[in-house]
């Protein structure tokens, strides 16, 4: 558990990990920063705010919620990406980008 | 009663632009994009519908609207999301802060992503981008009122610089119809 920190003080970080022909034009090290409580902070985000991309980390905040409520990390040790919902040039869609979730306290 | 194969419709033969090359394109997409040759020739033909979009109602579409999820309820919110606050999109589905009054959300804004699956397929048969149908959304978050409070918005369509809501059924500038033959 991010020890020390307070609960109210954990923000979550989705750091880009990788990005191709994104039409949003989201590129790698960009992130996208969240409060405990599921709300984006738009201020502390470097990335365009694409809702494709933040509709699909949305989940992994409410586990987040509950993890810390329930005294854990908050997120879970399973692989930590997670992928945008377009589905790439490939498969009918465009670009794809992908996030790294960490967590980190509040500055 | 049998029925001939010609008279059978599917959805995907509404992929008119299979072959379309997207001349006018290519271009600007590939250099924004970073698409190579290869890149720009194998664009599927769901994806060329879905930028065909400016072809119907404009070259500029995207910057020319916004779509505003606006708080019509918000009891037993604890984000502090507030009635009549709102969370303003670009056509890219690109929050806009700066425009948007209302904390961000995902519990509540995660929902609205639907709208622009919807926004780019409506485009490219030329209507309001925005549904007549599904233009209500509520937050994901299940609360001990079973579902009875909680945060919703009402998406629109608006003009990006006036502001004006846009209603109008169909936005399209070429009058050639859904499948391009003026139907």
């Amino acid at each position: 558990m991010a020890t020390g920190i307070k609960v109210s003080e954990i923000e979550i970080v989705a750091r880009v990990a990788h990005a191709r022909h994104c039409a949003n034009f989201i590129k790698e090290n960009e992130i996208f920063v969240f409060d405990i409580e599921g709300r984006l902070l738009p201020e502390k985000s470097t990335a365009n705010l694409c809702l494709g991309m933040l509709a699909r980390i949305q989940p992994a905040l409410m586990i987040a919620k509950e993890r810390v409520e329930a005294g854990l990390e908050p997120l879970p040790v399973t692989v930590p990406y997670l992928d945008c919902y377009d589905t790439g040039i490939d498969y009918g869609g465009m670009g794809k980008v992908t996030v790294n979730l960490s967590t980190r306290q509040a500055e | 009663m049998s029925v001939k194969d010609t008279e059978i419709t599917y959805h995907y033969e509404t992929d008119y632009l299979k072959d379309d090359k997207l001349t006018e394109l290519k271009e600007p997409l590939s250099k924004a994009l970073d698409l190579d040759e290869d890149d720009f020739n194998r664009l599927s033909p769901e994806v060329k519908n879905l930028l065909s979009g400016r072809r119907r109602i404009g070259v500029t579409w995207l910057d020319d609207y916004e779509v505003v999820a606006e708080v019509i309820t918000d009891e037993g919110c604890a984000c502090g999301v507030k009635i009549g606050q709102k969370a303003v999109f670009d056509m890219r589905h690109r929050l806009k802060p700066e425009l948007s009054d209302m904390v961000c959300c995902m519990n509540l804004l995660a929902p609205v992503l639907a709208i622009f699956y919807m926004s780019f397929d409506r485009a490219s048969e030329g209507l309001n981008p925005v549904t007549r149908i599904w233009t209500h959304y509520e937050c994901l978050k299940t609360n001990d009122a079973l579902a009875k409070n909680k945060a919703r918005v009402r998406v629109y369509l608006r003009d990006s610089k006036t502001h004006e809501v846009i209603t109008k059924a169909v936005l399209d500038k070429t009058g050639v119809g859904a499948d391009g033959n003026g139907h």
